[in-house]
């Protein structure tokens, strides 16, 4: 019997008044199927390409790392970046055992705690250095009085000193019903310890962004179809639909000054278009500070922010009525509305300023708030204020009587 | 002489194999024993006139040996390194290791105690359990009064109070070995008793080659149940699960499975523990990997998969072989050299965290 032949459709069959053979009309039917089979496919697989992320690995995060991860002191024999640095499968390790702690870590995980937190086990007192985001991408002063996520969290130096509360962090989070229990450390509710990636020096992650030590709250349960929570918040382009880069969320952004010249932050490089920076307000905003009612041992209740075209004018908001504040390079021109990032002017842990404004902004180091509402030192760095005339030229008014985020008069 | 391709412990064949009447044959003495690295006859006859000792019958002196040509015995100490499969040993490992060092596998050698472990107690000793200077909760190489002169081997293997006369002969060609409590089969490698009751033991599937060679479709099974409390002590609940590898360990190590805290936090790592299933990192252990077992609910057959779905779940020796391996803790895989060497064994359940 002749192999069946592949035909155009019936018509042709039926001008030509012949039967259509069973064997062609399957094969017909099976290639149709096929076809539309490969449709769907691309279709949803080109969708998933869409949505998908980079799911970063255990060993290209800052722990994991074999030569530079963790390292417990008292382990002899485990290569660096092993599990058992941080976990202890039975409690008991080098034939000496001892209390079992949560999520089998070798010592108490402490969540909420501000000074035994688990992690200050080795982020403290030096162990390991982690300089203030001034220092490491402003290009800062570096001080040996404040170089541990310890101390970030403790200042132990300034007249103003703050820090975010990881009561404070852990609590808004359970609120958020994503996840988070009272059980979780209140560091996880940025940070994966997993896939927290060192960011410093910044570096391209080979995904379109830059290693990055984020990972969104929202993503603590994960955002993809397989819910897997491996998404380092900066490493991919905007091609994954995240926009985990700056420059994804505005064109308008630009970055500060790095300290000592006209390279800009956070790589000491020319590049300012926040292509190297994590988009930093979709993370701080994204289950945080977007929201109104969130409560600060330190500050009370924080004010929502609002950076969209609306909202302040270190966002979106464009607002030539009310003068451009007299900025200074690289915020020189006046038609253009420039964008902030969070961590243009906060630091991420803690400072030796109130509100965890950083101590060195736009190249100008060594920023000190005094006295709370008293930021001239630090509105400076970008602003002439004495150009503003009145209480700005004659500094009789502290800054907060007038501007705070998103206050209808002199919001930022 | 048992064919070589038998599944079972099961001895049959020549008695003349395994026992000799009067230790004598044509003015040589018949009983041999393992002396250093090699076999060598003696004049002092053997409990129930066994031809030699567990050592003797389950030794080969080569690398390459895994099954007794004779009895077709399982080898579980090769004297030179076991060259025989990648894994280096059979499905519960190889007592080579444990020679040199303690940290490797149980030391069940009377002739090289356990000298560096400090302390040497077991590792997660029962609390509840015996700590007479003689006791096995102590050192496994010491020789149980009670029990005769019975070696290390025998304080797992057939670990009954009616001694061991007669495990060798039982029948345990089930395809699910202790499947039933007081099972004449006497269980899945003779696993029996103590903790987990009299006429209780370990059931399982007994691979064919005991895993000299292993694929998804060709390995051991085992029973778990995830049922048991994780909360609290777990001396009494745990050991006392029921016919399960783990219930079996937890006979010595029950302290290392008081698993959850009051919170329901891990404070250990689970064994008898479900894995996770869809939307969770276990999910993506769905082929069943002879490098890290699990075990299963109910036994009817070797599968291919795993799914926590079903309940398979994570147990003892998911991580552990039970005699020695050639790493460190008796893991099944260089854990300590990762990840700047060795192998990322946790990976395989712990799938993101490559």
């Amino acid at each position: 019997m002749a192999a069946p032949r592949v035909t155009l459709g019936r018509n042709r069959y039926a001008q030509e008044g012949k039967m259509i053979p069973n064997t062609t009309l399957k094969f017909q039917r099976f290639c149709l199927i096929t076809l539309m089979l490969v449709a769907v496919s691309l279709v949803v697989f080109t969708y998933s390409d869409v949505i998908a992320y980079y799911g970063a690995k255990y060993t290209e995060s800052a722990h994991g790392d074999s030569t530079s991860g963790v390292n417990r002191s008292t382990l002899s024999g485990y290569s660096i970046g092993n599990c058992a640095h941080c976990h202890e499968q039975h409690a008991s390790i080098e034939g000496s055992s001892h209390t079992a702690y949560d999520f089998e870590l070798f010592a108490a995980n402490n969540p909420t705690s501000q000074t035994a937190n688990f992690c200050f086990q080795c982020h403290k007192d030096g162990s390991v250095q982690n300089d203030t985001y001034s220092k490491n991408f402003g290009g800062g002063t570096a001080d040996s009085d404040f170089n541990s996520i310890y101390e970030a969290f403790n200042p132990p130096t300034g007249a103003t000193k703050s820090s975010h509360n990881l009561a404070d962090v852990q609590s808004h989070a359970i609120g958020r019903s994503i996840g988070f229990t009272s059980n979780t450390n209140a560091c996880v509710v940025c940070h994966d310890p997993h896939t927290a990636q060192d960011n410093h020096p910044v570096t391209a992650s080979g995904h379109g962004g830059v290693y990055s030590a984020l990972r969104r709250p929202l993503d603590y349960f994960g955002t993809d179809s397989a819910g897997e929570p491996r998404n380092v918040w900066g490493d991919d382009d905007s091609t994954g639909g995240y926009n985990e880069r700056m420059i994804d969320y505005t064109a308008k952004y630009t970055a500060p000054y790095y300290k000592g010249g006209t390279n800009h932050e956070p790589a000491n490089n020319t590049t300012d278009d926040g292509s190297n920076l994590p988009n930093f307000y979709n993370f701080c905003v994204n289950n945080c500070h977007t929201r109104s009612g969130v409560s600060s041992t330190e500050h009370g209740t924080l004010t929502q922010i609002d950076w969209s075209t609306t909202g302040d004018m270190h966002g979106k908001h464009h607002d030539s009525s009310s003068g451009w504040g007299y900025t200074i390079a690289p915020y020189g021109s006046e038609s253009t509305n420039y964008v902030m990032a969070c961590t243009d002017c906060h630091e991420p842990h803690g400072s030796e300023n109130e509100w965890l404004l950083r101590t060195c902004v736009n190249g100008k180091d060594n920023i000190s708030v005094t006295s709370s509402g008293w930021w001239m030192d630090f509105c400076t760095a970008c602003h002439v204020i004495t150009m503003g005339g009145g209480w700005h030229q004659s500094g009789t008014q502290k800054c907060s009587n007038c501007h705070t985020h998103s206050w209808s008069v002199g919001y930022f | 002489m048992a064919p070589l391709d038998t599944p079972q412990a099961k001895v049959t064949g020549l008695c003349v194999n395994c026992h000799t009447m009067h230790n004598s044959q044509g003015g040589a003495s018949m009983a041999y024993e393992l002396s250093g690295g090699s076999f060598s006859a003696t004049e002092t006859p053997n409990a129930a006139l066994v031809v030699s000792d567990c050592l003797g019958c389950h030794t080969a002196i080569d690398a390459s040996t895994w099954e007794d040509p004779t009895t077709g015995a399982p080898i579980v100490y090769n004297v030179a390194e076991p060259s025989f499969n990648a894994a280096k040993g059979l499905a519960g490992g190889n007592f080579y290791w444990v020679k040199t060092d303690d940290t490797k596998g149980h030391n069940v050698f009377s002739d090289n105690p356990e000298d560096t472990m400090n302390p040497v107690v077991a590792p997660g000793k029962n609390p509840a359990g015996c700590a007479t200077p003689t006791s096995c909760h102590v050192r496994i190489d010491n020789v149980e009064p009670q029990y005769g002169t019975r070696q290390g081997c025998t304080k797992c293997h057939m670990m009954g109070n009616d001694q061991f006369s007669t495990y060798h002969h039982a029948d345990d060609s089930n395809l699910v070995v202790g499947s039933i409590q007081n099972d004449p089969d006497r269980f899945f490698r003779f696993l029996q008793g103590h903790m987990s009751g009299v006429g209780k033991g370990v059931s399982g599937i007994e691979d064919t080659d005991w895993e000299k060679s292993a694929s998804a479709s060709d390995h051991n099974e085992y029973l778990g149940n995830s049922s048991v409390s994780k909360v609290g002590q777990l001396v009494t609940p745990m050991a006392n699960s029921g016919n399960t590898m783990t219930a079996f360990c937890c006979g010595c190590h029950a302290a290392f499975h008081e698993e959850q805290n009051a919170s329901g936090n891990w404070i250990r790592h689970p064994s008898d523990t479900v894995l996770g299933g869809a939307g969770t990192e276990y999910a993506g252990y769905s082929t069943y990997n002879p490098l890290v077992p699990v075990a299963r609910d109910s036994l009817s057959t070797v599968s291919s998969t795993v799914s926590g779905g079903d309940g398979d779940m994570v147990m003892c020796l998911s991580c552990h072989r039970a005699h020695g391996s050639p790493y460190d803790k008796m893991l099944r895989w260089d854990y300590k050299g990762w990840p700047a060497a060795g192998t990322n064994g946790c990976a395989t359940c712990h799938t993101w965290k490559e």
